[in-house]
């Protein structure tokens, strides 16, 4: 055995060790064909993010893919159905998260079961997976599914509380504390690329020190990390410098790179920004010149307000690797900064173009666009983030924004209960949610929100005005007593100025606000990238102007002309998205050009935006108007907006193109329950009798037919005690007659 | 599983592939073993397939159990491409994953699937069965159907344009597999005659019998993955409707199911895979030659030996406790950390990496009752059957071996655990 490798008598591994190790799981699994379980145990919500995130970067890297499943977002869980239908999955990597977050998951015991019932599939069809636990799930997950357990291929560890620390892996355990990140918001996109290179920098790659003769270095580095973990960045610093200084005269130039690293991520955190520079740039003359160091130093710069110099460093970074997305997302993020938006936008697609499945371009593009007040664009941008990142609150704050402002109240409310379910929550987001749903009836709901608005609120007047709101709306439930206490409450923090409320609201003077009162302010999107000094001005809440209503209609159009022709033009003009590549190549197989489009109506729908949703499947279906599964999912939106008739006649396009009779039997089921819900049995019958004749063997619709034929023996008995059969519903007058031309009414 | 190609690694990435903890080793397609596959000390299969060419007035049902991963599957694979198997029997071998939902079996699925195969099968293999049991087998598939349709008060059954009696069984259980509502209509129509399905099991076999010259032997794998309340109503509850196929069985048991205490009156018709024995009952020191030699092979037949140092290799076959499936893993995760820090043969410090990744996991899921009652264990190494031991066993916490009589120690990592 070789004496190479000291290893401490420890019980964890650093994270970027842990990180490596999964990775390298991945690889070798994707490389050679094969499945890997992983199971990922971690202590806090905070260190899962941060893991995750950087374990995505490393696959996206590696052109793979990441799929979560995300238990708490599934109705119905079925593991095995999720990962079947994911066509590429082979170069997919599932993350299966979180089991049970802040132990709030009923579902927990039902996942388990199903695990069970999935860790075969996953074998036989070589499913990568990761499973995000914590010890408590772990605990659980044993006990309750031993088996299920003990098919696990291996486990690692992000429990960062250990202070028990190997220092002879290859790299750092950042420093982070388990708090949840503040919501970040587009005028601080330079912060939020700052955390970034935080991140990046904490990259190392420190050598295996081999001799005896360096385990002074080794042992020095290990005081240093275990200062840095406690927060003693000064004491870290001590460590580390005289760590350096015997690597020096070791004159062993790795040794000496690995410590100026290390010296530099703590000078950042010190924020002593020129010195963590100069380090990376002593390693640069080492030798040790890389794209990571080149992008650590521009992130420096830009965190410092050094814009020109942070140009230089990621151009720097791009001359070593012209595709690095990271890079591209730096400078992007660095002529956001300077107010050159145009420049800025280019960068983040060139982020994007090189790696799609990158988050972080695509929230600041996102970002930028609602400055360029491309709110179409940016809604897109923000969709594809919560695609990739379901729990990206910013993104989800963003499209609430987004919705509010054009009036569709619905899709803003659930978009702001994501935010919020995330744990992120501000006066703004619940104040809008709170209006939100009282536009759309949700008032009883509201009230919660409003009181949680008031609890966060700050500001006396604000608050005022947030009460009186409030007030308002218990008046309109009828809760007379509480609104008065909201209109005292107000009245108090005026000391009886202007924001007490008129007597002649409230229900004892016989007065009432109404819902008139409660009208957003139109959003004043910033812009700039500074954080606004004066709160008053970029918040909607707060102003008086009435927002102007948005007619549904005319939004949606300039909501696909926006897609149609600006985002994707200019995606087009990187020569590389992949959507626009779908587009453009109509050699592929069907489905295939139109599957980013359907994914984001996808995506809309689960949001709940359903007109949007009609809106991009009626573009696939332009696109692609012989793939019968574009009708299905246009059918499907109209289902979700109780637009039974339009369903049909789209569903029986669908049919007529399905490639199989047993499709055609399933999509004529599917008509049969329309049909049902319009009381149209006759139609019903119809449609079951021909599903049942293309696939006998469909026994669910024999079941069906049958109590069809009861209903109507009913109906029929009724029918001798005078009580009329239920009519043909008008919707499908019509419809019938001319199903082709309907269709292309409907999607022209 | 057929586009693996079963190499002897000579460079850390194929050595990982090769010691994947879910790779089944099939036989050749000449019948011969799988390069991968080693006989235990012991041959412990070897005893299984004695019993089932041993004389017999009725043809055998066996019980075959062991712990996850200790190769079942594996030998139950070797087991049917034995020649003198295959001289008395005619062997059918599937995984009840193939034929039904194993989350929700039952006695009659198991039925079925067994008529089902052994038809299948042997038509696919070229054999025809006589006219007259045609006959009588499209009648029987004839008045199942029609008790189908009275049950579901339909008019046209699935069935009914399936006029071929090889469709109906594939669509009979592909409609188990995935269809609850078509699965608890069948269940209902073969409850009320299910000795109409053993005579349809049994008018097959015989038919088989009588041309082939050899009676079916069903080897039914991956009967194990089912929870024990399925396995409890299917094997004990309905233990002698499964006895009754005039075909010799093999079903696959779970441990869980071995363990417990109703499966003691037919305990002499089962057989359990030991893990391999690393040393001696009582005597941790006296260290099992054989046993580790075993272990060699095992590694040997998949990696050049000149990739691991000869002291790592014994220690990692020790942390192993003799389960080929920990062994795989200690092998694969030592193999990953040389191969990450660049080494060129894996040594002691990564297989100590490995164990203690691996006791960190048992760290996680073990409380002090059960590392009170570990330690016991492992000062007397007695086996007995009770509930605070079986889910330990489950876990792979405890391994069981047999010297004679059963007996059990713990983990081998969990040494470190046990007593720090």
């Amino acid at each position: 055995m070789s004496e190479s490798t000291p290893v401490l008598d420890v019980d964890v591994e650093l994270m970027e060790d842990q990180l490596d190790a999964i990775l390298h799981e991945l690889t070798l699994s994707i490389k050679w064909g094969r499945p890997s379980i992983l199971f990922a145990l971690y202590a806090t919500s905070s260190i899962r993010d941060q893991a995750q995130q950087k374990l995505e970067e490393s696959i996206f890297k590696s052109n793979l893919e990441v799929v979560h499943y995300q238990i708490e977002y599934e109705d119905q869980l079925d593991l095995s159905q999720f990962i079947a239908d994911i066509s590429n999955r082979e170069n997919v990597i599932f993350f299966i998260d979180p089991l049970n977050s802040n132990h709030q998951n009923t579902k927990i015991n039902l996942l388990i079961s199903e695990l069970n019932s999935c860790r075969e599939y996953m074998i036989d069809n070589r499913v990568r997976v990761v499973f995000w636990m914590t010890p408590e799930e772990a605990l659980s997950l044993a006990h309750a599914s031993p088996d299920f357990w003990a098919s696990r291929h291996r486990v690692f560890e992000f429990l960062h509380e250990d202070k028990n620390v190997r220092i002879s892996a290859r790299g750092f355990e950042p420093v982070q504390t388990a708090t949840a990140a503040p919501l970040p918001t587009r005028s601080n996109l330079v912060a939020a690329d700052e955390e970034l290179m935080d991140d990046s920098a904490l990259v190392l790659d420190f050598p295996e020190f081999g001799d005896s003769s360096v385990n002074g270095i080794n042992l020095l580095l290990m005081m240093g990390v275990g200062s840095w973990k406690d927060g003693d960045l000064e004491k870290a610093r001590e460590s580390l410098n005289a760590a350096l200084k015997i690597a020096e005269n070791s004159k062993n130039n790795t040794y000496i790179a690995s410590c100026l690293k290390a010296i530099a991520l703590v000078n950042s955190d010190l924020g002593k920004i020129s010195e963590a520079v100069r380090s990376y740039l002593k390693v640069i003359e080492l030798g040790e010149e890389n794209v990571t160091i080149w992008n650590n130093i521009g992130k420096l710069f830009l965190k410092a307000g050094k814009y020109v110099d942070a140009k230089n460093a990621f151009n720097n970074a791009l001359s070593l690797d012209a595709t690095d997305p990271i890079s591209w997302n730096g400078m992007g993020s660095m002529y956001a900064a300077s107010h050159k938006l145009d420049d800025a936008v280019r960068c983040f697609k060139n982020a994007i173009q090189y790696n799609a499945g990158y988050v972080k371009p695509w929230l600041n593009l996102g970002d930028v666009l609602v400055m360029q007040n491309r709110s179409s664009d940016a809604l897109y941008a923000y969709l594809r983030c919560v695609e990739m990142d379901q729990k990206n609150v910013h993104a989800w704050g963003e499209i609430g924004k987004i919705y509010f402002k054009t009036g569709s109240y619905l899709q803003a409310a659930e978009a702001y209960k994501k935010a919020i379910k995330l744990g992120v929550s501000n006066t703004e987001m619940n104040s809008n949610l709170a209006d939100a749903l009282v536009r759309t009836g949700q008032r009883q709901e509201a009230v919660a929100y409003y009181h949680s608005a008031v609890d966060l609120e700050p500001d006396k007047n604000r608050k005022g005005i947030l009460l009186n709101k409030l007030g308002d709306l218990l008046n309109n439930l009828n809760d007379a007593e509480n609104a008065d206490a909201a209109y005292d409450h107000a009245a108090n923090l005026a000391g009886g100025g202007l924001l007490g409320v008129p007597q002649q609201n409230r229900v004892s003077s016989g007065g009432n606000f109404g819902f008139e009162t409660i009208q957003p302010a139109e959003i004043k999107f910033g812009s700039n990238w500074n954080v606004p000094s004066n709160h008053n001005q970029t918040s909607f809440l707060y102003e008086t102007t009435t927002y102007p209503k948005v007619e549904l209609e005319e939004k949606m159009s300039a909501d696909e002309n926006a897609m149609n022709n600006g985002f994707e033009e200019n995606m087009n003009k990187t020569e590389d998205s992949t959507f626009t590549a779908m587009n453009q190549d109509k050699s592929q197989p069907q489905g295939e050009r139109t599957r980013i489009w359907n994914r984001l109506g996808d995506t809309y729908l689960k949001a709940g935006a359903v007109d949007q949703a009609i809106d991009v499947f009626k573009k696939s279906i332009r696109m692609e108007p012989d793939f019968a599964e574009n009708y299905s999912r246009l059918a499907q939106a109209f289902v979700r907006k109780l637009q039974f008739g339009e369903a049909i006649a789209v569903y029986r396009r669908s049919m007529d193109l399905a490639g199989s009779d047993q499709e055609k039997s399933g999509v004529l089921g599917l008509i049969a329950d329309l049909h049902i819900q319009l009381k149209d049995y006759s139609a019903a019958l119809d449609a079951l009798e021909n599903a049942i004749n293309l696939n006998p063997g469909s026994d669910q619709f024999i079941l069906s037919l049958d109590k069809i034929r009861d209903s109507l023996e009913n109906s029929e008995k009724s029918a001798h005690a005078d009580i009329p059969l239920p009519q043909q519903s008008n919707v499908l007058q019509g419809v019938d007659l001319n199903v082709g031309k309907y269709i292309n009414d409907l999607v022209a | 599983m057929s586009n693996f190609d079963y190499i002897r690694a000579t460079d850390f990435d194929r050595a990982w592939l090769n010691f994947e903890l879910d790779l089944p080793l099939e036989p050749r397609p000449d019948g011969g073993p799988n390069p991968f596959y080693i006989t235990r000390p012991g041959d412990p299969i070897a005893e299984l397939g004695d019993s089932l060419m041993a004389p017999f007035y009725r043809p055998p049902k066996f019980f075959f159990s062991g712990h996850r991963g200790c190769g079942k599957s594996t030998e139950l694979l070797h087991l049917m491409s034995s020649p003198k198997i295959k001289q008395k029997y005619f062997p059918i071998n599937f995984s009840i994953r193939d034929e039904a939902d194993i989350i929700d079996l039952d006695y009659r699925d198991v039925l079925l699937a067994i008529g089902g195969r052994m038809f299948r099968d042997y038509r696919r293999k070229g054999g025809e069965l006589p006219a007259r049991l045609m006959k009588d087998l499209d009648s029987w598939r004839g008045k199942v159907e029609e008790e189908m349709t009275t049950i579901t008060k339909g008019r046209v059954s699935g069935f009914e344009i399936t006029s071929a009696i090889d469709a109906f069984f594939a669509n009979a259980s592909m409609k188990m597999k995935l269809e609850p509502t078509t699965r608890t209509v069948i269940r209902q129509v073969i409850d009320r005659n299910v000795t109409g399905l053993i005579d349809v099991i049994n008018s097959i076999a015989a038919a088989i019998k009588a041309r082939e010259g050899k009676i079916p032997l069903i080897l039914i794998d991956d009967l194990d993955k089912p929870g024990l309340k399925e396995a409890r109503s299917i094997f004990q509850e309905r233990r002698e409707i499964m006895m009754q196929p005039n075909v010799a069985i093999v079903y696959t048991v779970s441990s869980a199911l071995f363990y417990s205490k109703d499966f003691d009156s037919i305990r002499d018709q089962a057989q359990f895979l030991p893990n391999v024995k690393l040393h001696a009952h009582n005597a941790p020191n006296q260290l099992s030659r054989e046993g580790f030699e075993t272990l060699r092979r095992f590694v040997s037949l998949r990696m050049d030996p000149r990739l691991i140092d000869a002291k790592a290799l014994d220690q990692a076959i020790d942390y192993s406790g003799g389960v080929f499936r920990e062994m795989a893993r200690i092998m694969r995760t030592s193999i990953g950390r040389a191969r990450r820090r660049k080494a060129s043969m894996v040594e002691s410090a990564d297989v100590e990496w490995a164990a203690t990744e691996i006791r960190n996991e048992y760290r996680r899921i073990l409380n002090k009752e059960d590392l009170d009652l570990l330690k016991q264990i492992h000062e007397h190494n007695n086996l007995e059957y009770n509930d605070r031991i079986r889910p330990l066993l489950q876990l792979l916490a405890l391994l069981e071996y047999r010297n004679g009589e059963n007996w059990i120690d713990i983990h081998p990592v969990l040494r470190k655990l046990l007593y720090e």
